[in-house]
């Protein structure tokens, strides 16, 4: 992040300059995959908060990647971890039908209460698959 | 039954006549995944002598900083090109990133998306941002962001 707000042109090295701040985030593992024979998988992910306090992460499937954001329900999307905490996340895709397999991106980032100027996200890929039914 | 058998080697291997040597598993399990954790300090931009170009190298900016503790394996950190907004027009200005890292990696500036391969389990980025235009910088709010991703 980087931020500056420029004063008086007469006043041209003598700015008033944001001090900076550390932003965090966590997550693991950043590749995982299961098979299922339903048309269901569930995946667990774990975001942790490596930040000094408690503060807000989303999770989120990443637009474009593989899949409809609607396939898939995220338990929490938003949680509040504190500081040096993890937190669990499941990911359920659904809708899988026989011998389908998805692969995507899920995300997650400190939901920011003020513009920064680096940005930290972690992306973990996902994948499920569904068994074909037995002939 | 199977019980039973247990206790009988038990009782043999605690005899030393009749089994000299007793060893015995010991086992240590493991699962390694990968996972990744960034902590970012922000930079500041600070202005030259003719408000045509805004940098964290000029004097008094400051660099931002990308920690990156990565475990199991090697990931991808994608810098997404900057962007700069502010309170006055800044559409004839152009944002910049760059980087170095404590592990060798390394960007010159650029507008544009740039990935980079942390390869050891800890490194620190260091990164430097700037914005320039011609016409010179009016007063007002400066920020330029990017987003720094890491993935698998």
């Amino acid at each position: 992040m980087f931020g500056l707000r420029l004063a008086q042109a007469s006043a041209a090295l003598a700015l008033a300059a944001s001090a900076g701040s550390a932003l965090a985030v966590g997550l693991g593992p950043l590749e995982k995959s299961g098979i299922t024979s339903s048309e269901r998988k569930g995946l667990y992910l774990t975001v942790s908060n490596p930040y000094r306090t408690a503060h807000n992460f989303r999770v989120f499937v990443e637009e474009d990647s593989g899949i409809a954001p609607g396939r898939v329900t995220i338990h929490p999307s938003t949680a509040t971890i504190a500081s040096g905490a993890h937190r669990r996340i499941l990911v359920i895709v659904d809708g899988l039908f026989p011998g389908e397999e998805v692969n995507f991106r899920l995300c997650a980032e400190r939901i920011e209460e003020r513009r920064v100027t680096v940005h930290a996200r972690v992306c973990s890929k996902l994948g499920a698959r569904r068994l074909r039914p037995a002939r | 039954m199977r019980r039973k058998i247990v206790g009988l080697a038990a009782g043999a291997c605690g005899t030393a006549l009749a089994s000299p040597v007793c060893a015995e598993p010991i086992t240590f399990d493991a699962s390694l995944v990968v996972t990744c954790t960034l902590v970012v300090t922000d930079g500041t931009l600070a202005p030259n002598s003719d408000y045509t170009s805004l940098s964290s190298e000029n004097l008094g900016g400051a660099a931002a900083s990308v920690t990156v503790t990565a475990l199991g394996g090697d990931p991808t950190l994608t810098f997404d090109a900057p962007t700069i907004t502010s309170t006055n027009d800044v559409s004839a200005a152009t944002a910049q990133i760059k980087y170095s890292s404590l592990d060798g990696a390394s960007q010159a500036y650029t507008s544009t998306q740039s990935t980079s391969t942390a390869s050891d389990l800890a490194d620190v980025y260091t990164v430097h941002a700037k914005a320039e235009d011609a016409g010179g910088f009016d007063a007002g709010d400066y920020s330029v962001a990017t987003v720094v991703t890491c993935s698998g």
